[in-house]
């Protein structure tokens, strides 16, 4: 037995050889670092370091559920992620098959481009590049006071908050998250678009019996990690763009880590046992999600 | 053999490959300890027979001091000639950490959680967040001065100051205050209010009597085009940071411009929990919604907003009376925005209006405001070396330097008269130091603001930034001495540390205040609201320890 494991690595060595940075990259700074973990059972003290720190068992969960503030941020967190698998995850298939339909290549390459330009841009300058847009002296309260209307405090009304990060977000990721349904798309046998035309099919159908079916596996995989991904909000988007005022609506669990962790000083031991409880649920929201698709018919990620 | 081989130099790839990316991973925190011990090593040798090198020549060996501070790679980055005196002077290499006045206190919360705080730590902790302060201490992060400061003199005349005996913790002090002026009466210029006088006259506007006369001024600056432009454009009040802001209802309730306790009801309670904040939030509010106050006030980061009033968008700017002087000052900043327009004709500075039992009440508060701390892993080497060159930058000396440059290249000096030998601006002003070295605008204020010197009236200040500027300063000094009273303060409570008062750190006033006035709710009864979600925070425990506190000394 232990021979032909030996025999079979030799043999593929080099494959091995090849995958062994990746290995090292995820030991090294996926797991090692897990040990952090353990600060959530802990009361920090910074000199003795983690391993040394005492123990408190599950006080640093009991502090942290009776903080409202962090059921206003976990509230927040589970509206804003379910926000983007309903509102963000299908805008880029969409944008996707819309973009597919363009027949003109050079027109096509044109809108990819435009779309996917933005990705790159950081949040940091978007938030300014908002602010100059949808602030008090801003395009938009200018055209609205030159048309005799009332000025809105967009970027400070809890109202709005939600819906502009919904907007902007999708300004910034949908031409980016469209590449890999559109690398689907181009993996499509043209023959199949042929034989359709041949039997007659407008282009509306061809791509419900052709193009969807096609990229449907990538979608369900995507969702699935969308899914797993859920808790997380998006902290670099949030973190730029929110204020005080907009903290009932828009204040997530990351944030809320951050702020409390560093800004009022209270405990890394708190703010880890946060993290903690993020990731325990992303855990059960990736498996759950996992099975329904697979329940659905569709391929599962594990 | 044959098959080993492969094997052999496939698990050496893999233990070289770990090493160099472990290498990568765990340097940083490596690195200090390291070099730690071969300080340590090195300096011990040296320590047994420190009576005789040590003594003859304290600075014989090279170190290197980190140091954080507030812009101090920019002012870094030339090397300049005041940065070199110093480490050549000290033989030691300075290292700048930067810090940047949005988030330097998480900044050093990460470092200090990572174990990277530099040797020289600039933070505001000892009290603004004393409990911060006290964790630092119990957790060993910071080293304890000598007990014995007398080779440092000018470093033990801080330490013995009178009000920085209350950041001693079980007899020893961690930290050198850095103190701003030399009596609390001269934060009364601290904080002002510059308003365009130019639009006042247009519309017809006097000084504000009363809140509500300050008010309707700040609401006709955003409402009736007093640029003239047919343009809705401008606002009212712009703020450098939140904390200027403030100052405008200290007629409204005084203790809310220091952000101090107050005894109310025989209890001592902190100013956020006070029956006075009623009042406060409601005119808050008021400006808010009234377009009175920058409507982006809460969306735009610290020092952005100055913009507004620089560039003709604002009638009112909260910022601090010195900040007029200087490269960078707002006199100058205005003037950059506005070519060929002197300032001091269309700007003034707005006095506050008597509060409700008669009195104006001007600005006060802790003597220092930040502080110098010093890793605890510093040697006693190195720490003989920090402490020396903090005595040397609170000398007579080091203010020499600070006031008049480097001996024989910018004056001379022939027994106490000093002569000005640096080169006049286009203005006839001598040049700006700072702009000359910019790295004097942190060491000469690493131990201590020396805001009190530039704000005095001095042929070296009237050299350096004009005689307008100067008086225009003195003024508004004079003014305030003469009519106005300190804010009552319980200097006391701000360093005090109780169980209950230290954990109070979580409360996040400025954030709630700011919440509070973008809100459509009731103001009142929201601010009612925050304040009973603070007990869930310690603040009623607070109030009897510190109550309890006070009562031993009668107050």
């Amino acid at each position: 037995m232990y021979k032909s494991i030996g025999k079979g690595m030799y043999k593929n060595r080099y494959l091995y050889l090849l995958l062994l940075p990746a290995v090292l990259y995820y030991a090294l700074f996926q797991y090692v670092p897990m040990y952090g973990i353990l600060l959530a059972f802990k009361e920090f003290r910074i000199r003795a370091g983690i391993l040394r720190s005492p123990w408190v068992g599950w006080d640093n969960f009991a502090d942290l559920v009776a903080q409202s503030d962090f059921w206003q941020a976990f509230d927040n967190t589970v509206i804003i992620s379910l926000g983007r698998i309903l509102i963000e995850f299908p805008a880029a298939i969409a944008l996707a098959l819309l973009i597919n339909e363009v027949t003109r290549q050079r027109l096509k390459r044109f809108y990819q481009t435009v779309y996917t330009f933005p990705h790159f841009i950081s949040w940091v300058i978007i938030s300014g590049i908002m602010l100059n847009f949808l602030g008090d002296a801003g395009v938009l309260n200018q055209i609205l006071a030159a048309a005799g209307l009332e000025k809105q405090a967009i970027m400070t009304d809890p109202g709005w908050f939600r819906p502009i990060v919904f907007l902007s977000n999708m300004w910034k990721e949908v031409g980016w998250s469209a590449i890999i349904y559109l690398a689907a798309i181009a993996g499509i046998n043209p023959e199949l678009y042929e034989a359709a035309y041949v039997d007659g099919a407008n282009r509306f159908q061809q791509l419900r019996a052709i193009t969807w079916p096609s990229i449907r596996g990538t979608a369900a995989i995507l969702l699935i990690l969308a899914v797993g991904n859920a808790m997380n909000g998006g902290f670099e988007q949030i973190f730029n763009l929110y204020n005080p005022g907009v903290y009932q609506t828009g204040d997530i669990i990351d944030t809320y880590v951050y702020r409390s962790a560093f800004a009022d000083g209270a405990s890394f031991g708190v703010t880890t046992a946060v993290g903690l409880f993020k990731a325990v649920l992303n855990f059960a929201l990736l498996y759950i999600a996992n099975f329904m698709v697979k329940r659905l018919g569709g391929e599962g990620l594990v | 053999m044959k098959k080993i081989k492969p094997l052999a130099t496939l698990c050496m790839l893999t233990v070289l490959t770990a090493a160099a990316l472990s290498g990568c991973s765990g340097g940083d925190k490596a690195a200090p300890s390291d070099s730690a011990g071969s300080s340590g090593s090195a300096a011990e040798p040296a320590a047994p027979d420190a009576g005789s090198t040590a003594a003859d020549d304290p600075f014989k060996d090279h170190l290197d001091i980190s140091v954080s501070w507030w812009g101090i790679g920019v002012a870094f980055q030339k090397h300049d000639e005041v940065l070199q005196k110093l480490e050549k002077d000290f033989n030691v290499t300075l290292k700048p950490m930067d810090i940047g006045w949005d988030n330097y206190k998480e900044k050093s919360q990460v470092w200090a959680a990572a174990g990277q705080l530099p040797d020289i730590i600039t933070s505001s902790i000892t009290n603004d967040n004393p409990a911060t302060y006290n964790q630092w201490v119990s957790q060993g992060l910071i080293h304890a001065l000598p007990d014995d400061l007398s080779k440092y003199p000018n470093v033990e005349k801080v330490a013995k100051a009178p009000d920085v005996q209350g950041i001693y913790r079980d007899g020893k002090l961690y930290a050198i205050p850095r103190m701003t002026y030399p009596n609390t009466d001269m934060w009364a210029v601290d904080r002002a209010i510059f308003v365009r006088k130019d639009w006042m006259d247009k519309l017809g506007i006097k000084d504000p009597q009363s809140f509500d006369e300050f008010e309707a001024m700040l609401k006709a600056f955003a409402d009736k085009d007093p640029d003239g432009n047919g343009k809705k454009d401008t606002t009212g009040i712009v703020m450098n940071t939140l904390g200027y802001f403030k100052s405008v209802f200290v007629p409204t309730f005084p203790q809310f411009g220091n952000q101090s306790w107050l005894k109310e009801d025989g209890k001592w309670i902190p100013f956020y929990a006070s029956k006075q904040m009623d009042n406060v939030v409601v005119q808050a509010r008021k400006m808010y919604t009234d377009g009175a106050l920058d409507p982006d006030f809460a969306v735009e980061k610290a020092g952005e907003a100055n913009q507004k009033f620089y560039q003709n968008k604002a009638g009112a700017f909260a910022f601090s009376v010195d900040s007029v002087k200087g490269a960078t000052g707002v006199k100058a900043e205005w003037e950059k925005n506005n070519p060929g327009q002197n300032f001091f004709d269309h700007v003034k500075l707005l006095h506050l209006w008597p509060a409700a039992d008669g009195t104006i009440y001007r600005h006060t508060t802790t003597s220092w405001w930040s502080e110098s701390m010093i890793n605890a892993d510093v040697d006693d080497a190195k720490l003989d070396r920090i402490l020396r060159i903090y005595d040397w930058l609170l000398s007579p000396q080091g203010q020499e330097l600070f006031n008049y440059g480097i001996e024989g290249k910018d004056y001379t000096k022939s027994g106490d008269t000093v002569t000005v030998t640096r080169p006049k601006d286009a203005s006839g002003h001598y040049v700006d130091l700072k702009q000359e070295y910019p790295s004097m605008d942190v060491i000469s204020q690493l131990a201590m603001w020396r805001n009190a010197a530039s704000l005095e009236d001095t042929p070296a200040n009237r050299a350096a930034f004009g005689d307008k500027e100067v008086q225009f300063v003195q003024d508004e000094l004079n003014w305030q001495m003469k009519n106005a009273k300190p804010i009552p303060t319980a200097f006391d409570i701000f360093t005090m540390s109780t169980p209950a008062k230290d954990k109070l750190s979580a409360i996040n006033f400025d954030d709630d205040f700011t919440r509070m006035i973008l809100s459509k709710e009731d103001p009142v009864q929201m601010w009612h609201q925050i304040v009973k979600g603070y007990d869930g925070k310690g603040l009623q425990q607070a109030i009897s320890e510190v109550t309890a506190e006070e009562a031993k000394n009668n107050k």
